[in-house]
């Protein structure tokens, strides 16, 4: 195997495959990267058995001297690459299983295995799959990834839930404290809907990776057996589903919360981060105090000192106090596409709900003040 | 509703830390005595018995001056682990009376005794009991203030130490603080107490005959709480400081042990009980007790105090391995290992949780 390859495509491709090979000392054999130059495509394959991905070069990128596959240490590879001094790679099969590659001020060589040990690595299939936007489907995963957890409990939280409806795909997440539902457009797909399944956080992760690095217009979804199929132009990615129960949310999406804030998103976030200068760190906890025409927050850290800060805001409802972890809100805020969000509440002991337009809901439960959480 | 009137007792150990070294060295009896710091060193006193204090040697004076003001005086270092414990026995006898106890110090403490477990009406009867108890276990004098609030409760205890008690009953309330220096209202410290003089209020008598306005204008909202203390309205709570004193597992073995592998499974097994039989009662620990019987039957109890909580199980098990390494355990045969916990506090506040099941919260909340 011979081929020559631009720099630039190369180590993005390496940057996105080594995101999905295993550690070392896991399984050696899968923190390889399996290289395979054949009938004018070349692709670069890695897998921990739980995510797997294949990344095709575009073909006006690389050039194939001589087809061949190699398998090689996904890492090492990535590393030479980075710091190769010329615009283009050669990497060329040398004796047995090893790989050289030859850059103007010397060579590497990067011993290699045999390419048939690297396990299969599943292929997407067109038959049952749907399309939507990839700006659609990062947005399902930015709005919901947040609100996972990876504390134990008895229903594993590291998931978000996936459901394919009619014409758009909805992804829900929860830590059980707090709960983010976004939905997305989707095309009409018959085979797929009605469909639910729970994928592993990490899954995502990746997904998110590839869609932040290559940012394609479109991308395609498919499920087989037990795994979840992503693909792009450049990038097919499987990832195991979770096995996990996901809790039967829509019970706690609340339904009857009288009280509505309207909050400018800007002042909101600069009054949150500044009171949360002074919140204790083990237990943090903010008060906010809804009027009729303010809202101010408070924030109190023994050891430091306290806060409190009023900002203007258009409230609906009767005046009252509530305790939130801030840190909900926080993480929230970095998501919200709207200059304005409409805070819905009852009162101190009961969730409250934020929705940014018709696709994304939050709910929130506050921190209760003991007397009344002991009942 | 009537307005219930409280009945607080205020106990204060009388020279605690001195008194306690002059117990066990009695030979020290009539000499004035220092615990502290080195009489030549930058630390301070933390008890004078009342020999060094005929000196003028008061706690938190610089051992360099009292050293000055007394040379024969005898200089102990601090035993804090004794004074602990001696402590922990006080405490236990207060439990005896009530659960409302909020301890100050390790030789100070408020106890409401409206309500007590002696089923006693009368608050000096009790703190009779108290004081008589309290000696008969430490060989040890407090001195107990009782009164309607904690304030005047902590001015009388100092009334006439030591070994005193002094009772001040609604009617004469006012008699007893009037005369009373500012300095003694609590919160007062030495700049406040200057600004009152310099307005002419020596006494409690001075300030009740200021207007509220007056004293919200030159002390703001402390000028409120300044009005209430001359009126002898001190509205504080005794806030317990826990539901219960500590919780623990132990475990006898079937045949003693000196495998550490298997005492270490069986530790971390007992934190994670410990932490999560805790957590469920919303309380969180500072202190770990490890707790093991030899083989002879010999009991050793092996304690760390953190500054912070044990926020994890996993937290709990590494202090509890790190008290092991300072026991025998692995060379001697043991044959109880426990773990306990203590020095709770409540969790003030409970993140909720959804509900999204019938048993979802409690083993969510775990």
């Amino acid at each position: 195997m011979k081929i020559k390859c631009k720099k630039q495509v190369l180590l993005q491709a390496l940057q996105t495959i080594t995101g999905v090979a295993a550690q070392k000392d896991i399984y050696p054999i899968l923190a390889n990267v399996k290289i395979i130059a054949h009938d004018g495509a070349l692709k670069l394959k890695a897998t921990d058995l739980k995510i797997s991905l294949t990344y095709s070069l575009s073909n006006d990128q690389f050039e194939i001297l001589e087809p061949g596959e190699l398998l090689i240490s996904a890492f090492k590879f990535f590393n030479v690459v980075k710091e190769n001094p010329d615009e283009e790679v050669i990497v060329e099969k040398a004796d047995t299983f090893n790989a050289t590659i030859v850059c103007s001020d010397g060579t590497f060589k990067i011993l290699g295995e045999e390419p048939e040990k690297f396990p299969p690595v599943p292929e997407f299939q067109e038959a049952d799959s749907l399309d939507i936007l990839g700006a659609d489907f990062q947005k399902l995963i930015k709005k919901t990834l947040f609100a996972t957890t990876t504390e134990k409990t008895r229903y594993n939280l590291d998931n978000v839930l996936v459901m394919i409806l009619k014409d758009q795909l909805r992804f829900v997440a929860t830590d059980g404290k707090r709960l983010a539902v976004c939905d997305r457009p989707c095309n009409e797909n018959s085979s797929l809907e009605g469909k639910e399944f729970t994928v592993p956080s990490k899954g995502l992760q990746q997904i998110d990776r590839v869609l932040s690095a290559t940012s394609p217009e479109k991308v395609k979804l498919g499920l087989i057996e037990n795994q979840l199929l992503f693909q792009t132009d450049e990038v097919v990615l499987s990832t195991r589903l979770a096995d996990a129960k996901f809790p039967p949310y829509e019970k706690v999406i609340p339904k009857d919360l009288p009280h509505k804030a309207f909050l400018k998103v800007k002042d909101f976030s600069s009054a949150l981060r500044r009171v949360c200068w002074f919140t204790d760190e083990k237990n943090k906890s903010i008060e906010l105090s809804f009027s009729s025409d303010a809202l101010k927050l408070f924030a109190n850290d023994e050891g430091a000192g306290e806060a409190s800060l009023e900002m203007p805001v258009v409230f609906e409802g009767e005046p009252f106090d509530i305790k939130f972890n801030p840190d909900f809100f926080n993480d929230m805020l970095k998501i919200i596409d709207s200059p304005e969000i409409t805070v819905f509440l009852k009162d101190f002991a009961s969730p409250a709900m934020i929705k940014d337009g018709e696709d994304f809901q939050y709910v929130v439960l506050p921190i209760k003040p003991q007397e009344v959480a002991s009942e | 509703m009537g307005h219930i009137i409280k009945k607080i007792i205020h106990i204060d150990m009388d020279m605690f830390f001195a008194a306690i070294e002059i117990r066990d060295h009695p030979q020290l009896r009539y000499t004035p005595v220092v615990v502290g710091g080195k009489p030549n060193s930058r630390g301070v006193v933390a008890t004078a018995n009342y020999e060094a204090r005929k000196y003028g040697i008061r706690s938190a004076m610089p051992c360099r001056e009292a050293y000055k003001r007394c040379p024969h005086c005898v200089f102990i270092r601090p035993r804090m682990e004794k004074y602990r414990e001696v402590s922990r026995q006080i405490r236990d006898i207060f439990y005896t009376v009530t659960d409302m106890v909020e301890p100050l110090s390790l030789d100070e403490a408020y106890l409401d005794v409206t309500q007590n477990k002696l089923h006693d009406e009368s608050a000096t009867r009790v703190a009779q009991h108290i004081k008589k108890t309290i000696l008969a276990t430490t060989h040890l004098t407090a001195s107990a203030g009782v009164a309607p609030n904690k304030f005047v409760a902590k001015i009388a205890s100092d009334y006439n130490k030591p070994d005193g008690l002094c009772v001040v009953a609604p009617p004469s309330l006012l008699k007893f603080i009037h005369p009373l220096p500012v300095s003694k209202v609590p919160g007062v410290g030495k700049i406040t107490n200057e600004k009152l003089q310099r307005l002419q209020i020596k006494t409690i008598a001075d300030l009740s005959q200021r207007p509220l306005t007056f004293l919200i204008d030159h002390f703001g909202k402390f000028g409120v709480h300044l009005h209430n203390i001359a009126r002898g309205v001190d509205e504080r709570e005794v806030v317990a400081d826990r539901i219960r004193k500590s919780y623990g597992r132990e475990t006898t073995f079937s045949d003693d042990i000196t495998d550490m592998q298997k005492i270490h499974t069986y530790l971390c097994e007992c934190s994670q009980n410990v932490f999560r039989a805790i957590t469920k009662q919303n309380l969180r620990a500072r202190t770990a007790t490890l707790k093991i019987k030899y083989h002879d039957f010999q009991t050793i109890t092996r304690r760390s105090t953190k500054e912070g909580y044990f926020m994890s199980a996993h937290e709990l098990y590494e202090t509890i391995s790190l008290l092991l390494q300072q026991t025998k355990v692995g060379e001697t045969p043991i044959r109880l290992a426990g773990v306990s916990v203590s020095s709770f506090e409540d969790v003030n506040s409970q993140q909720l949780y959804f509900d999204f099941d019938d048993d979802m919260n409690s083993v969510i909340g775990e």
